[in-house]
């Protein structure tokens, strides 16, 4: 017990004695211990062994999750041998991971662009955001669109279905877009750093892009006279437009890179020069430029010239005409492109020569099909011996077949002579293209005095592979002049590569190692069985639309003509997503890159499941499993639900849905706990999109909206069409845990069917308009109603789902402007309900103590309520506590799921609660187990009450009830236990129950007890909107000021003041019973914010005598078609503010979109206002808190509310230091007594209907009675 | 009067103990005998069973082994209704006989009433001091004195981890709580083991009175027999004796009209190995997955349904009424320093005598072996000890002066456990007999622990690639490896212990690990992949009868000519070495 001492990592610190070697590292920071097991809502559980430690004194490791630290003990967080039984340990769990992170094609691209990602975004119509993803790897995409040779698409798994999915006409169609319209990246501030790129082909300009976006300054020089390296002189026109490579080129430069063109290295400028001009590093991408030989007889011969030097010389002068025989000796893309060129310039006849067969050939298969078809011949399995010369010019080739022998270093079997196979071929000109190299005689200049970097065979630059950096300190280098003539996405990816390591050269340690991501691959298991493919409906790629044949001989217009837009729907619809979706936020990926963990060194058996998507929101991929158990442990011991299990026994152990069924054949809530604990992404979430991503996603914590009690979420987007939802950290009020509701409802919010721009009735019909035109309407109307029948004869009506500062904004409209007292909600009209009923008798109706109370309670006494279905959090946390030893008692005519956790359940017939308390009341007084001491010291009006309690007897009690007398003694007995703490919970809003005179009686019942103003006793009021509790502290409904505050002319001094208004009317006006006034036609002008009450046809009783409506909402509403202008609401998305929850608390969501309609709610409300010349000097939400704050006293325990996720409970000063109940020093009511109420027994209450007004909960049942169903099929 | 006991165990029936029950019930009515025939339980001969013995009217008792029905009816012929005893069927009586050198260094503690009484029988218990000890501690002690006996006894846990029940107890007593738990582990899940089945077959008594009296002296009033479904006769017999326990205020609220209340339930367990450690079988008493979880809390702080909770193995509890009858110190004078008391061990393997002894702690690993159990079959060399089931060790024929010890038998590498013994010769393979074991643990494992689930994997497949004969460099090391870190990287028992069998053999036994990488060559002949069957010229007469036997034609030869075999298509299935009757097939 206590505070121990102990030393960790060699550092003294103090800690409480019941917490763990984990607890204590997280909450002091010392460390980052990994675990995938543990989590600290959860008894420890010590699978993982992930989190083990080093403690002195004790054998081999220890795990930190489950060992409570000792004084004096030592413990060490790092240590080779921890890091080596973690490495193992992640490398034995991957040893058994089924699962890719990466898709083939992400994983085979050099560059690593995120293929999946951008694919997904082009199928969702979101073109600029796949551009954008798109070039986060790879800077030229239209380059790339045309001539890459698509590693990706070979390691398609496509084609075990059918074929690959054409991943790069993709690029090239969104490039092709990108176009018209360029993208270009937010760079960095500058941050100082000068560096110089020397060469301006792929790498280079990668380079120059990479190093621009973080804020470098970048001079990038070239020796020839235009930028693109062997983009502009290696490849014809007919691929690789130059306009086209022209606008990409621009684009980059466009982002601030200075350009010195025909800048030879060694003869224009040295690197020594370079860095006496203050370039700090310099990026090598010189090329390979040189052709290599054929190292023939006679190759020097007119008439013979390098496949490099014949496609760069097209490019700087004009075209020459080609006429005759020409003999391309090689089977590269360069072979290929001087083949297709020479016949476009005119050759009579194209022979490609290749000393092996077609299938060796280095060349895409695609470019030698195309040449094919345009009439080029092929010999193969044939090599030149000697060029035949007349008079120094080439006449012929003397050439030798072939045979292809043993595999040779690369792999391919080697080509050899056979004897005495020569034979001659005639020709007018030979392109020798078998091969280039980089040229380094200008290099070896360029370094002046300085010492040239290390080179090896063909003349290439040597670099240290991870970091690019040549010998010398501040040089690196990329692209063709290290690896030589390679690719061009090759060269992409070395000049970003290059770019990072120049940037950790310049800002950060230079040794820093570079560490590439884990990605775990299913392949490294063998080949993927064809089972997997088997039921995937064949679908053939999209043809690329090419121009016809006849023409292209004739000319050099690009061959590729681009996808359509309704090829490319259809192509990103053939992705088959092989990568995981949980990629970002997977912790095991995260550990693996983090331990260093390389391919797993214990292959051997390996599970394979089938990945269970039945479920209409969750997706079950046991594959990806790690036998955390914490879904299992979240779904059983905190929801008590137990709809997942483990199965098997060893190496099979697997987590399935209890006894293998499909999760929706167990009892499963669908509340989707389990995704949030699952580490991996084994449970994800099935998302509402065609396409499921991944794509790297942001987060901003916001409140969920569905019921009171106010759970904390964060929105996790990537865009404002693509995101989801996942539990906040705060530990209150919902801990980290949400209901289907707030979980899976968010469609609404993404939702394009909503209102977006006003509406003005204009001949009776509802016309979009602007925000001013609908303005002026509003302001006219209003106007026009005051003149002629009063400011009495408006009225504002506000939803409880607004935020506290609409509402006091919109309390302020009414009170300093419109001059109407007229302020209320409709929730209060349609659900008969006492708000005030505890005024009476505690002072204040409001929930007495958080939530969180229910944690300590041992009994905890549920009335008219039924959490499970209205506020499932709290239901969850009230049936873990029963499971935990409280004894939960349900008053409730009706079987609930509820019950079945109760230890007893009051089955008093519907409506007679209000007796079944007086029964447990008489019974507690009979019993003698009044508590006396609370009663005489804080409370009065008891002799009263026992008066009426002696008119009830227990036989009538149980007579009128249907409740036993033993449940009432029992219950009786529990409740007026004063060893035990006892909690009421009672839904204020719920309908099933409703006696008026229910909640007065719970009041009664805790002050006969004393159940009140203590830790773990009170009163917990539930209600069904999230900011019901706040309609109420803003005074919505009540002709108080803000918090409670009585219209009192001192109050009204100060309101005056600061609103710069007259509320002298507060004094003047007539009091009348809104309602009534409705009825009575008296309200001729309304302003209904978010509600919809004509949902309800009987409730247009209410608006009948309107004549000037304006209605604020999401939707076209009932109501909203009624109006004669609607204005569009934002999202809590799209605004900032606060929400009271059911327990008092102030809790902050955050705009993280812009509101689409273009005002945010509050903004609309100062418009209104702005347009009786009223001052509304707000620029933010903030402000609007603030000002209640200075005005009230009422908010100045819970200021600021912005400054925790958790938010704060107000608590009318009552509460003791640190606690968030009431009535602990007294109670707000004269003497600071509590009184007993006297209770009337009404069996009669009025039926009526449980019908959602507001539309995102009516939204939330359509959309969720839907997806069950049709999963349900 | 003549009294017949049949050995009516598992062990005596599956080697047909009902039929010569039934025959001898038969004969004895149909000829009207005056005899008394009953069960009784095993009296460790296993290897000579069915095991029948008759007693004669001056309480002499004849054991008859391996009787059949047959041999049963002359048995009734000859000794009772001539008088003349079958000598040499007899395997024990009052004339010397080979076997009784099987009981000479046995000390019978546990066992004392095993083979002896009708275990159906509460009064033959009773006949023979039981409940005694329990009347004793109600009428004389307090439960710190009947700790304190304990204690003083030095017996130690005999399912395996060996440790000291009085504190225990003490833990569990004084661990806060009114409510409190005695679970009996009989979830006995080694291979090859059968003490604890044995025990509560054949005395289920003693463990119910060792349960009562523990609950007395650490305060608990309920108690479980944790036994798995796969010993039904053993379930069956513990519901008898509890029922007639409770008949006799033995068992209930008031036992032998004192205040001391106990009640017991049995919990069939469905045969997890992994439930036999504590946490998991708390678990699985309470109906949930039996997984172990983390310690501390220890059962004796928050055991069953969060009580403190005390568990005990089969024998420990039936040491106790000895214990308390004849008193601690009488029970220390048996065994060594640190380990007192005697030990029963299931003896199975290449062994003459297998079966279950009990012996007092202290005697050595070659004692049992050669004085009790006979030494090895066909005259073959005694090559090694497993102890301790799946989670020891191998103990080498060099180490078997070695003794009954728990610290000296740690030393080795092995543990004590519960008192397996598999006895290995020379025709087994050192690897495979690893492998056998870790298969066996591996998928055990309750899936928890990562190293457990997949580690133990791994190195299964590491052994497997090795006796297969596709062992790398290296192998050995990753074994190692693997195997420490498996060790101090589990939860529970069963993953800490699970790599001891590879251990032990890679310590004793490396060239033989070695020889199967290095040379791909099994020296036992076992493993089948790298076997080279052959025909020795000089021995094959040319009969043919290896040709006949081969499933895939690979043998070739003429009648009367020296036949070969071609290993290419040799399936190497061994039926041609069994079938020569001159030897002439060799492997290699």
């Amino acid at each position: 017990m206590g505070l121990v001492r102990l030393t960790i990592n060699g550092q003294e610190i103090h800690a409480d004695s019941q917490k763990s070697v984990l607890q204590v590292v997280r909450e002091q920071r010392l460390d980052e211990i990994p675990t995938l097991c543990y989590d600290d809502r959860l008894p420890p559980y010590g699978a993982c062994f992930l989190c083990v430690v080093e403690v002195t004194g004790r054998r081999g490791l220890v795990p930190a999750c489950s060992t409570k630290v000792e004084e004096g003990m030592q413990v060490r967080t790092q240590s080779e041998k921890i890091v080596e039984a973690r490495r193992t340990c992640l490398q034995l769990i991957l040893s058994d991971h089924y699962a890719d992170c990466l898709g083939p094609c992400r994983q085979n691209c050099p560059a690593g662009v995120d293929i999946q990602g951008y694919i997904s975004l082009t199928r969702l119509g979101k073109f600029q955001e796949a551009i954008r993803l798109i070039k986060e790897a790879n800077p030229l995409p239209s380059v790339c669109g045309r001539v890459c040779v698509r590693k990706c698409e070979l390691a398609c798994r496509r084609q075990r279905v059918d074929e690959p999915v054409a991943i790069d006409y993709l690029k090239r169609y969104l490039a092709d877009l990108d176009l018209m319209d360029m993208y270009v990246p937010e760079t960095k501030r500058k941050n100082g750093h000068k560096v110089a790129v020397v060469g301006g082909g792929p790498a280079g300009l990668s380079c120059a892009y990479y190093l621009a976006c973080e804020g470098c300054a970048v001079t990038l020089l070239d020796a020839m006279p235009k930028l693109g390296g062997m983009l502009r002189y290696g490849i014809p026109e007919y691929r690789m437009p130059k306009a086209i490579l022209d606008r990409e080129i621009e684009n980059i430069l466009g982002m601030g890179i200075e350009v010195r063109t025909e800048k030879y290295l060694g003869r224009d400028f040295t690197i020594e020069g370079l860095t006496r001009d203050g370039f700090e590093a310099v990026f090598l991408a010189l090329g390979a430029w040189r052709s290599q030989n054929m190292r023939v007889k006679g190759e020097e011969a007119k008439g013979v010239v390098g496949g490099i030097d014949f496609l760069r010389g097209l490019q700087l002068e004009s075209p020459p005409s080609f006429r005759g025989r020409v003999v391309v000796v090689g089977g590269g893309n360069t072979a290929i492109d001087a083949a297709r060129t020479s016949l476009r310039l005119g050759a009579d006849e194209v022979t490609v020569l290749y000393r092996r067969t077609i299938s060796e050939m280095p060349a895409h298969p695609m470019e030698i099909q195309a040449a094919e078809e345009e009439g080029v011949n092929f010999i193969f399995l044939s090599a030149p011996v000697a060029v035949v010369t007349e008079n120094g010019r080439a006449t012929g080739l003397e050439c030798i077949r072939m045979s292809l022998g043993e595999p040779d270093s690369s792999g391919r079997r080697k080509p050899e002579p056979v004897l005495g196979s020569e034979y001659f071929l005639h020709c007018d000109s030979i392109i020798a293209a078998i091969g280039q190299e980089p040229d380094l005689a200008g290099l070896r200049a360029g370094f002046g005095s300085l010492a040239s970097p290390e080179t090896q065979k063909g003349d290439r630059l040597v670099v240290q592979p991870s970091t690019l950096s040549t010998s010398i300190p501040g040089v690196f280098a990329g692209g063709d002049v290290v690896t030589g003539p390679a690719t061009v996405i090759e060269a992409i990816a070395h000049g970003h590569r290059g770019a990072l390591a120049i940037l950790r050269y310049l800002l950060l340690d230079p040794a820093l190692p570079r560490h590439e991501d884990f990605n775990s691959q299913r392949d490294i298991f063998g080949e993927l069985p064809d089972s997997l493919f088997e039921e995937i409906p064949r679908e053939p790629r999209n043809p690329m639309p090419e121009i016809p044949l006849a023409e292209r001989r004739k000319k050099f217009q690009e061959v590729e003509l681009g996808y359509s837009d309704r090829a490319a729907a259809a192509e990103s619809n053939r992705c088959l997503e092989c990568g995981c979706n949980y990629l970002y936020d997977c912790r095991l990926r995260q550990y693996a890159t983090q331990y260093h963990v390389t391919k797993p060194p214990y292959l051997g058996a390996v599970n394979r499941f089938n990945i269970d998507d039945r479920h209409p929101f969750i997706v079950l991929n046991p594959n990806k499993c790690i036998q955390c158990g914490r879904c299992v442990r979240t779904c059983a011991e905190i929801l008590d639900v137990a709809a997942l299990g483990f199965l098997h026994r060893g190496f099979r152990t697997v987590v399935k849905p209890a006894m293998d069924k499909p999760l929706l054949s167990t009892n499963c809530i669908a509340c989707g706990n389990c995704i949030a604990a699952c580490p991996t992404g084994a449970i994800t979430e099935k998302l509402p999109y065609p396409r499921q991503g991944p794509w790297p996603m942001d987060q901003q914590p916001s409140l969920c909206t569905y019921c009171s009690i106010g759970c904390n979420l964060n929105l996790r987007y990537f865009d404002r069409d693509l995101f989801t939802i996942s539990p906040g950290e705060s530990p209150v009020p919902n801990n980290g845990y949400l209901c289907f509701r707030g979980r899976f409802g968010h469609f609404y919010l993404r939702d394009n069917e909503r209102l977006m721009s006003p509406l003005v009735r204009k001949n009776g019909k509802l016309r979009e308009a602007s925000w001013d035109e609908a303005m002026d309407r509003v302001a006219a109307g209003l106007t026009d109603v005051i003149h002629r029948h009063g400011p009495g004869a408006t009225a504002i009506f506000a939803s409880p789902k607004l935020s506290n500062e609409e509402l006091y904004l919109l309390k302020r409209l009414a009170l300093s402007v419109l001059k109407t007292v007229n302020l209320s909600s409709f929730s209060h009209f349609l659900i008969p309900r006492d708000l005030n009923a505890l005024d009476g008798s505690l002072g204040i109706t409001t929930s007495t103590n958080p939530l969180c109370d229910l944690e300590t309670a041992d009994v905890i006494f549920v009335l008219n309520a039924d959490p499970l279905t209205e506020n499932p959090v709290a239901g969850f946390l009230m049936k873990r506590r029963a499971k935990n030893g409280a004894r939960l008692l349900v008053a409730s005519s009706v079987d609930l799921e509820f019950n079945r956790h109760a230890y007893l359940w009051l089955d008093s017939r519907k409506r007679t609660n209000t007796m079944l308390l007086l029964g447990i009341m008489r019974q507690i007084v009979d019993a003698g187990r009044v508590n006396r001491d609370f009663v005489r010291s804080r409370t009065e009006g008891f002799d009263e009450f026992c008066r009426q309690l002696d008119q009830v007897s227990p036989g009538q009690v149980s007579g009128v009830t249907g409740v036993s007398r033993e449940k009432i003694v029992k219950a009786a007995e529990l409740i007026s236990d004063p060893r035990l703490n006892v909690m009421a919970v009672y839904n204020i809003d719920s309908l099933d129950e409703q006696g008026t005179h229910d909640l007065k009686a719970v009041a009664n019942l805790l002050l006969l007890t004393g159940k009140l103003g203590r830790a773990g006793n009170g009163l917990i009021l539930l209600r069904e909107h999230c900011n019901a509790q706040g309609l109420l502290d803003m005074g919505i409904g009540n002709c108080t000021f803000p918090g409670y505050e009585p219209c009192s002319r001192e109050a009204a001094a100060r309101y005056e003041k600061r609103w710069r208004a007259d509320l002298s009317h507060l004094f003047t006006h007539v009091n009348a019973d809104l309602r009534v006034r409705m009825e009575g036609r008296d309200i001729k002008a309304c302003l209904i914010l978010g509600e919809n009450p004509l949902k309800e046809r009987r409730n247009s009783r209410y608006l009948d005598g309107v004549e000037f409506l304006v209605v604020q909402d999401l939707y076209l509403t009932e109501t909203a078609c009624r109006a004669d202008v609607v204005l569009p609401a934002s999202l809590i998305t799209e605004s900032t503010g606060t929400f009271t929850n059911c327990e008092r608390r102030i809790q902050r969501f955050n705009r993280v979109f812009p509101a689409r309609s273009g005002l945010e709610n509050w903004q609309m409300i100062c418009q209104i206002a702005e347009r009786f010349n009223a001052v509304f000097p707000y620029s933010s939400p903030e402000d609007v808190f603030r000002e209640m704050a200075e005005l009230s006293p009422f908010w100045v325990t819970t200021d600021p509310p912005f400054a925790s996720s958790g938010g704060a409970c107000w608590n009318l000063g009552t509460r003791a230091d640190g606690e968030d109940f009431l009535f602990a020093k007294g109670f707000p009511l004269p003497g600071g007594k509590a009184r007993f109420q006297t209770i009337e027994t009404e069996l009669s209450v009025p039926e009526y209907n449980l019908a959602s007004y507001c539309v995102t909960d009516e939204k939330l049942r359509l959309f969720r009675e839907k997806n069950l169903m049709r999963a349900g099929e | 009067m003549y009294e017949i006991k049949v050995g009516m165990s598992t062990c005596g029936v599956s080697a047909g103990a009902r039929q010569v029950y039934e025959t001898l019930s038969t004969e004895i009515s149909d000829r009207n005998m005056p005899v008394v025939l009953k069960e009784t339980g095993c009296i460790g001969m296993c290897y000579r069973e069915v095991l029948v013995e008759i007693v004669d009217g001056n309480n002499q008792g004849y054991l008859y082994g391996e009787v059949t029905p047959d041999r049963a009816r002359e048995i009734l012929a000859s000794h009772l209704t001539l008088g003349r005893p079958i000598s040499e069927w007899v395997v024990r009586g009052p004339q010397a006989t080979q076997d009784d050198s099987f009981f000479a260094k046995q000390q019978r503690i546990v066992l004392r009433n095993c083979g002896v009484i009708d275990p159906n029988s509460i009064d033959e218990y009773l006949a023979l001091g039981g409940y005694s000890a329990l009347g004793k501690v109600l009428r004389e002690m307090t439960p710190k004195e009947v700790i304190d006996e304990v204690t003083a006894s030095g017996l130690r846990g005999r399912g395996g981890a060996g440790f000291p029940t009085g504190v225990k107890w003490n833990f569990a007593r004084q661990a806060p709580g009114n409510t409190k738990y005695i679970i009996c582990n009989a979830d006995e899940g080694d291979p090859g083991a059968f003490m604890d089945r044995s025990v509560l077959e054949g005395d289920p008594h003693s463990v119910i009175e060792g349960m009562i009296i523990c609950g007395y002296a650490i305060g608990a009033h309920q108690g479980y027999v944790y036994v798995r479904a796969e010993y039904p006769m053993a379930v069956h017999r513990v519901r008898q004796a509890i029922s007639q326990a409770e008949e006799r205020d033995l068992l209930g609220d008031h036992i032998l009209g004192s205040d001391h209340g106990f009640h017991i339930k049995i919990k069939e367990g469905a045969g997890a190995f992994v439930c036999g450690e504590e946490t998991a079988l708390i678990a699985s008493v309470e109906g949930r997955r039996g997984t172990p979880r983390l310690r501390p809390p220890f059962p004796a702080v928050s055991g069953l349904w969060g009580q403190p909770t005390n568990i005990n193995n089969v024998e420990t509890f039936a040491n106790v009424p000895w214990i308390i009858h004849q008193g601690g110190t009488k029970f220390a004078a048996f065994g060594t320093k640190d380990s007192k008391g005697t030990k029963v061990f299931a003896l199975a393997g290449k062994i003459v005598r297998g079966g279950l002894v009990e012996v007092p702690m202290g005697i050595s690993i070659n004692e049992i072996i050669f004085d009790i159990c006979g030494g090895i079959r066909d005259g073959q060399k005694f090559k090694a000890v497993q102890m301790g089931g799946p989670s020891g060790g191998c103990i080498p024929a060099s180490m078997g002066d070695i003794c009954i010890d728990y610290a000296e038998i740690t030393k080795t590498g092995a543990i004590m456990g519960s008192g397996g013994m598999v006895v290995m010769d020379g025709s087994t393979c050192m690897v495979d007999i690893a492998r056998f074991f870790l298969n066996f643990t591996q998928n055990e494992s309750c899936g928890k622990c990562i190293f457990c689930r997949i580690g133990t994997r791994r190195m299964l497949e590491i052994l497997d690639r090795i006796t297969a004969g596709e062992g790398k460099e290296g192998d050995i090391d990753l074994l190692y490896d693997l195997a420490h870190k498996i060790q101090t990287t589990s939860l529970c028992g069963l993953g800490q212990t699970a790599p001891n069998p590879v251990l032990t053999t890679i310590r004793y036994f490396r060239d033989e690990y070695e020889a199967h990488i290095h040379e791909r060559r099994c020296p036992s002949h076992v493993c089948a992949p790298l076997l080279r069957y052959f025909v020795n010229a000089e021995l094959c007469t040319g009969c043919a009868l290896c040709v006949r036997s081969c499933p895939v034609g690979a043998i070739s030869g003429e009648k009367k000519e020296v036949h070969s075999i071609d290993t290419t298509q040799c399936s190497k299935c061994g039926r041609c070495y069994i079938s020569c009757p001159s030897g002439a097939v060799v492997k290699e």
